[in-house]
């Protein structure tokens, strides 16, 4: 009996342990994934994945202050294009020439530029593997692919270079430019350590990486004519700039002359195809209402017209530049190039048309007329006709705005044509200083800080990454 | 009822084992209390089997199959335990005795109850006494003023709004700080799953419980006690358990019903439309006053007043039926509540109908099984609050009063900037509507008299829809908006179940060694579901839902799941309950946790003394003395979202084509924050009990608390920051609660709970956080209010303002030097000015009871904390007149040399000033609010003898009666929140102050 009990209740004990042991749980329940946000083992998984990752460098380029609104607004804002009459300080700070490393509006150019880095890096040391295991991507879909984040790289960099560095004629490219990262961040990648021990690479090394990205997608990419992504165009047409920036004439003037005869598009008789990703685009950000999420076009909105460009109204033509105009040019009269509207305080004043106030409406990144320049200005610099003459390439462009042809041009003509075709789509300061020129004109304000090589002609480095960067000690831009 | 709930039992007793044994008989008896009455539900047990019995109603047994030599043994709640050899006698009577020890008062704590004698952690009660008479909205206010160690923050009069407990001050920066709540056993969501309608937060959580079906609170504040919940103890656990029957009570009918009137209290005096035409035409008389002119009649004529419009009277009622009884070996609570709200507030309506069953039973003298299951649906017709356009208060306030809310043929305009909220209450739709179940089943086996192992399988399921419809007068047609007009709809459903097993050990060696274990797992898993569908354009106002807009503007649905797996257990020992010692540990897995962090350990240990049961301890006016200390960890997982650190890429478009860019990066030793607390205190009583008080020091420290450390850009990583757990919290204070029974008398008794908490919080550091100018490293949680190391982490860190100059008419501020300056705009200025948290807390509630009347008083109070109100930037900002209405204050300017006036000059170019945030929106928020009194009055038996009812009380409560506050707060609640947020705190734009409620009540019992 009692043996009975004592051997019930050691039943009973013994029943607890697998009772409760049964009953517990697997610690794999805690591996759980997101269901929608990809994480960085999945994305190149699939070709889908893969493709998506090329779409996401296009929308990367289309955040505004990657080649969106911005950057043409900041051109006009620093050189002698435009006037701001804005509340924004960091905006007016650079108008008046008393920026520092903190400001927010200037450093969103490296910040942006680089999260194109990283994402053309991870798919230039992901999607080789990745693809090999896929047999979906046939080779050749691999070298477009890898072509297209060559191309976007190329031209992240080339445009940074332009905003953190002195131009090449200050130094022959010897001076510091922007850092070189040598691949992406995160698992598999670069590790923070690693990252905030860079520093920056001369301009000469910063152009080599544009120039060999840039031949790479020259020498792979298809002639495609959609130009809302990369093409062979539009590589070419950078490469050309590069050239252009460096001196190389001979090498310009043949690459835009290439563009020019080989492109898929043609010269635009008229100045409908601005806000369309039609006409002389050669590329082309496909910027509209469901796709312009990233703030829109960005500081565009501030460069319209408060009343009929549905924007601020902050920063509109300059004098100099209005009175660079001959008389019955259209581009003062078309509404696809400019308007009169009023500013911020209800002046009215003439502002830019080309990139509309709303995400809406797409931006031109390059177009074909920028060859005809290229290919002029070369000619004329090197003394040769590759193509054709430099008067016959300006006075095609004159001839569309409705002004008289030129019997002969010289650099400053092709520099004030140039003013006004150009006139806020951020070429502007570039041009002035490659060519050693003061940004602004004698008797402004500014024009002593303004003039070639100086300081405050190009940004700071953010502080916030000078603090952070052990590998930037030392490398902030002069007067800063 | 009865007959189905025979039947259950009857079901529970059909998987009942028999045993038969030889040579049996019968045995027969009665069961009385100490007084002689028969005593139900006593359990009956032959000593070393499992065979056993329960009395009946009448104190009844009988037990079949014993036999002689066997012992039975009779136990009872708050018997002592009495055991009996049987003879040869077949009736075995026996008259029990009250034990003194299991009478004593026992806490609910986690995972297991606990004598008060025994208690050795800071663990603060709220019992149903204190909180039946409070109206409560919800069931968190309940706790305002009643516990030390315990700060409610209610944000404002709107029904179900979000509110903010704090137990021992904030205790995390970037994470959450809400403490755990669990009902029941089952850990609650308190996920924000409605809409911010303005504000920093959507609805309250846990707006959904009937705060009518809780028994009782159990604030579990120290390490020792929220150790045991290990990654989510560190912002303490506060535990509710709802009402029970009790077996063998006969069926108590509970109907409390009452109805209240709430009147909005403490609001701004705007100018009325006449006023406001004058102080311009005032204003003209100054040169270059903004908003100046000529003569009233340059402006629009007309008048409407908006404020008396928006803020008025709301008449509520509430009735709540519940039954609560018990059979032998069973016991149930029943309940069902309807309340119908209205806020003082135009458009702000409450209905709510919950249930509860809560059944237990005593299936075998082996196992017991248990049900509680609330159900509630609440429908709330929302209005937005704080700094919106939308809200009925910030609109009534700011519109200039000469905007008519109807034309001139009684249709609705809508012709100014800040909308019209005459129009905005009839021709917008905000409303949430809530079912939710919490729910639990439990089986406890007993092993032996010493070993059980129980489970307990918890769900908390949430629907909510959250449906917003604006007319075509607030959503004009546009391009993309064609007719105009919108409509959304959300609905998400929140599911979480829990899974809990314990084994449960107790046994005393010998006389005085009692060693107690528990031994426990849990899983829980949460999944969050979203769906959203949302349109434009619609052809009439009359068409209610997004089907009938013609242009698609949403269609999403997003899905997450946490999980959570928590092995943990606890020792305890003591001798003759006088050395008193526990370990508790736990060991929590939690999938937001980065992979190599993913598992954190948690551990307490507490010790006790109960020095006035030494023989030596001889003081005769003091009847009971504890010294207990304490010292453990518990962790913080509210570390975002439910994947914080799993890198991921985030969809995107371009061109119509989808794509995918790098979103956050990877992070995978992100985890819980740890706080680690050391607990000193003493529970005293003296004279015979009369005067009983706890008094605590704790000092804690959280550690690992997340930081978004900046990355550079060069990562490419858009946030280009990553969050760490790097940060330090230091939290240390004091706490008494104070008890004394004044008057004890047959007919008066007059009590009085007194608690008081003084909390010292200083961020200790933050490394990888930004730096001031000072070199002190912070992190801004709103643009008036950062943690700064070495200092609280709610300081206002501000502009001084100065004050008007008597000669010049100019407003003045303080540079960081200290020096005059006239504008307070350079951030490099702005010093540490305030803190929004208060140096003591506490509340005191007195209970007199004389013959058949009772009187409830709670005052609660809150000491030394500032309070910002940005809203001031647009009412007391005179040079805005001809945009916003201002404040009658602004009256108050300064007109020639030697004025003291609180506002400048009109014309000053100074007055713009006040637009910007300063010490100008400071005030102090400390008040002493009478909570809540309530009279009552119980009907004498005599009226009751023929009539249905056993008693009747009736009783009148009135809420916020009276408020004491800082004179510069005439006319604002000082009690504000407008976000849960901890490093968000003392914050508001305008905050619907808090109703003064009038309650008329009867509680009846059949």
């Amino acid at each position: 009996m009692k043996k009975n009990i004592i051997f019930k209740k050691a039943l009973h004990l013994l029943l607890a342990i697998p009772l409760f042991v049964a009953t517990t749980g697997c610690e794999n329940d805690l591996d759980n994934l997101p269901e929608d946000q990809l994480g960085t083992a999945l994305v190149t998984t699939s070709e889908a994945a893969i493709n998506a990752l090329v779409v996401g460098m296009y929308r990367s380029a289309q955040e505004v202050a990657a080649f969106n609104g911005n950057r043409y607004v900041m051109d006009a804002v620093q050189s002698d294009e435009g006037v701001f009459v804005g509340s924004f300080t960091t905006i007016a700070n650079l108008f008046e020439y008393i920026q520092n490393p903190t400001n927010g509006t200037l450093s969103a150019f490296w910040n942006e530029a680089y999260e194109m880095i990283n994402l053309a890096n991870f798919i230039l040391e992901n999607v080789p593997a990745a693809a090999a295991e896929l047999p979906d991507i046939t080779d050749d879909e691999l070298t477009q692919i890898l072509a297209q984040a060559r191309f976007i790289r190329g031209i992240a960099y080339f445009q940074i270079s332009q905003l953190y560095a002195q131009p090449f004629q200050v130094s022959g490219g010897s001076n510091l430019a922007v850092i070189i990262v040598p691949g992406f961040f995160g698992e598999g990648g670069l590790t923070e350590d690693e990252l905030i021990n860079l520093s920056r690479s001369t301009l000469n090394e910063v152009h080599q990486l544009v120039a060999d990205d840039l031949d790479f997608a020259i020498a792979n990419l298809t002639n495609t004519t959609d130009h809302t992504i990369a093409n062979v165009d539009a590589a070419r047409g950078m490469r050309a700039r590069l050239h252009l920036y460096r001196g190389e004439w001979a090498q310009a003037a043949q690459l835009a002359n290439q563009v020019i005869s080989d492109a898929n598009v043609t010269f635009s008789p008229d100045y409908t195809f601005f806000g369309t990703t039609g006409g002389e685009s050669l590329y082309v950000l496909a910027n509209d209402a469901q796709n312009g999420a990233f703030g829109g076009t960005g500081l565009a909105n501030f460069a319209n017209g408060s009343t009929t460009g549905a924007g601020r109204g902050d920063l509109f033509y300059s004098d100099e530049l209005l009175a660079a105009h001959e008389a019955g040019d259209t581009r003062l009269t078309d509404p696809n190039f400019s308007i009169l509207a009023t500013d911020v305080n209800g002046t009215e004043e003439r502002f830019q048309a080309k990139v509309g106030g709303s995400g809406a409406i797409p931006v031109i990144v390059m177009r074909l007329t920028e060859m005809y320049f290229i290919r002029a200005e070369a000619n004329l610099q090197d003394g040769t006709t590759i193509g054709d003459t430099p008067v016959n390439d300006i006075n095609l462009i004159r001839n569309r705005a409705g002004v008289a042809p030129l019997a002969a041009v010289t650099i400053d003509d092709i520099l004030d044509e140039r003013f006004r075709e150009f006139a806020f789509e951020g070429h502007r300061r570039m041009d002035l200083l490659r060519n050693q020129r003061s940004l602004r004109q004698p008797g402004n304000p500014q024009f002593d800080d303004s003039g070639f090589g100086q300081p405050l002609t190009i940004y700071p480095i953010n502080q916030r990454d000078i603090d952070l960067s052990p590998g930037l000690a030392g490398q902030q831009n002069p007067g800063y | 009822m009865r007959s189905k709930f025979t039947w259950m039992i009857t079901l529970c007793l059909a998987f009942v084992f028999q045993f038969s044994f030889a040579q049996e008989k019968t045995v027969t008896g009665n069961v009385t209390d100490q007084d002689g009455l028969p005593l139900p539900g006593v359990s009956i047990v032959v000593k070393g089997t499992t065979k056993g019995t329960q009395t009946d109603f009448d104190g009844n047994y009988s037990i079949n199959g014993v036999t002689a030599g066997q012992v039975l043994v009779f136990s009872y709640v708050g018997q002592r335990t009495t055991e009996r050899t049987i003879g040869t006698s077949n009736t075995i009577n026996v008259q029990m005795e009250a034990d003194a020890q299991a009478l004593e008062e026992v806490v609910v704590v986690g995972f297991g109850t606990r004598s008060t004698k025994k208690l050795i952690t800071s663990v603060a009660r709220v019992e149903t006494e204190a909180i039946q008479d409070v109206p409560a909205t919800s069931v968190q206010e309940l706790l305002q003023g009643q516990a030390s160690g315990v700060q409610f923050v209610q944000s404002s009069a709107v029904l179900g709004s979000a509110n903010v407990i704090k137990i021992r001050g904030v205790n995390s920066l970037t994470g959450g700080s809400q403490p755990l709540i669990v009902l029941d056993g089952v850990p609650l969501s308190d996920e924000d799953n409605t809409f911010n309608l303005g504000g920093n937060n959507g609805l309250n959580g846990l707006a959904d419980i009937n705060p009518q079906d809780i028994e009782s609170f159990s604030i579990l504040k120290d390490a020792g006690a929220t150790a045991i919940y290990g990654a989510r103890g560190a912002n303490g656990v506060i535990l509710i358990t709802t009402k029970k029957g009790k077996n063998g009570e006969k069926p108590r009918v509970t109907l409390n019903a009452y109805t209240s009137v709430a009147r909005a209290t403490e609001l701004i005096d705007v100018f009325s439309a006449d006023e406001y035409r004058q102080y311009r035409v005032d204003r003209g008389t100054f040169p270059g006053a903004a908003g100046g002119v000529a003569a009233a009649t340059d402006l629009p004529q007309g008048g409407f007043d908006y404020v008396d419009a928006v803020a008025g009277t709301g008449v509520s009622q509430n009735v709540d039926l519940s039954v609560a009884g018990g059979s032998e070996k069973s016991n149930y609570f029943f309940s069902l509540t309807y309340t119908d709200q209205e806020s003082p507030f135009i458009g702000n309506e409450l209905q709510r109908i919950s249930t509860r069953l809560n059944v237990s039973t005593q299936a075998t003298n082996w196992l017991k099984l248990g049900v509680n299951i609330g159900i509630s649906n609440s429908v709330n017709d929302r209005v937005n609050v704080e700094n919106t356009t939308f809200a009925p208060l910030t609109s009534a306030y700011l519109i200039r009063p000469f905007n008519e809310p109807f034309d001139a043929d009684g249709n609705f305009i809508n012709n100014d900037f800040i909308n019209n909220q005459i129009a905005l209450d009839a021709l917008v739709d905000n409303e949430v509507n809530s079912t939710r179940i919490i729910a639990n089943a439990t089986a406890e086996i007993k092993f032996t008299d010493w070993l059980n192992y129980k489970a307990l399988f918890g769900v908390d399921r949430a629907t909510i829809n959250n449906f917003q419809r604006t007319r075509v007068l607030f959503d004009l047609p546009s391009a993309t908006n064609p007719l105009g007009g919108s409509a959304f709809d959300n609905v998400a459903r929140d599911n979480r179940y829990v899974f809990d097993q314990t084994l449960n050990f107790n046994k005393t060696f010998g006389e005085n060694h009692t060693v107690g274990a528990v031994l426990g797992y849990s899983f829980q898993e949460t999944i969050l579901n979203s769906i959203s569908a949302g349109t434009d354009s619609f052809i009439s106002d009359g068409q209610r839902n997004v089907t009938s807009g013609a242009v698609v503007t949403t269609g999403t649905q997003n899905r997450f799941e946490r999980n959570l797996i928590g092995y943990f257990g606890s020792l305890s020992y003591d001798y003759k309950s006088k050395y008193i010692f526990t370990a508790t540990a736990r060991r929590d897995g939690s999938s937001r946790f980065g992979s190599n962090e993913r598992f954190g350990n948690f551990y307490s240990l507490s010790g006790g003394w109960n020095l006035s049961d030494e023989e030596f301890f001889n003081v005769d006016w003091i009847s009971s003395l504890k010294l207990r200390a304490t010292f453990g960890t518990a962790g913080n997982d509210r570390i975002g979202g439910s994947f914080p650190g799993i890198g991921t890429f985030n969809n995107v478009t371009s061109n119509n084509q989808a794509g995918l860019v790098v979103g956050v990066a990877d992070n995978p030793n992100l985890t819980w924050e740890e706080r680690e607390t050391l607990d000193l205190g003493v529970d005293v009583s003296f004279f015979n009990n009369r005067i009983s008080l706890n008094a605590t020091y704790f000092d804690s420290t959280t550690d690992r608390l997340l930081i978004a450390s900046p990355l550079p850009a060069v990562t490419g990583a858009p946030l280009r920051s990553v969050n760490r757990n790097a940060g330090e919290l230091s939290n240390k204070g004091w706490e008494f609660d104070l008890n004394t029974r004044n008057i004890v008398k047959d007919d008066f008794t007059w009590t009085t709970n007194f608690n008081i908490s003084f909390v010292d919080s200083e961020v200790v550091n933050l490394p990888g956080a930004a730096t001031d100018p000072l070199g002190r490293r912070f992190i801004a949680g709103t643009g008036a209010q950062r943690a700064i190391e070495g200092e609280s982490p709610n300081s206002f860190f501000l502009v001084r303002f100065n004050g008007i100059n008597s000669e010049t008419g100019d407003a003045e501020y303080l540079d960081v030097n200290g020096n005059i300056i006239d504008n307070p705009n350079d951030p490099n200025d702005r010093v540490i000015v305030g803190d929004a948290t208060p140096d003591f807390t506490g509340g005191i509630t007195n209970t007199i009871k004389y013959k058949n009347w009772d009187l409830t008083a709670l005052l609660s109070f809150t000491y030394g904390n500032d309070i910002f109100i940005d809203g001031l930037r647009f009412v007391e900002a005179p040079d805005r007149i001809g945009v916003f209405n201002q404040s009658t204050e602004v009256l108050n300017f300064w007109r020639q040399p030697g004025d003291n006036a609180r506002f400048p000059r009109p014309g000053s170019p100074t007055e713009a000033t006040l637009r910007n945030q300063s010490t100008f929106q400071l005030r102090d928020g400390s008040f002493l609010r009478a909570r809540n009194v309530t009279l009552g009055y119980t009907l004498p038996e005599k009226f009751l003898d023929k009539t249905l009812f056993s008693s009747v009380r009736l009783y009148v409560t009135g809420n916020n009666l009276f408020i004491i506050k800082d004179k510069d707060l005439d006319n604002f609640d000082p009690e504000v929140t407008d976000s849960t947020a901890p490093l968000a705190q003392g914050e508001t734009f305008f905050t619907p102050p808090q109703a003064r409620t009038f309650v008329f009540g009867a509680r009846i019992n059949f």
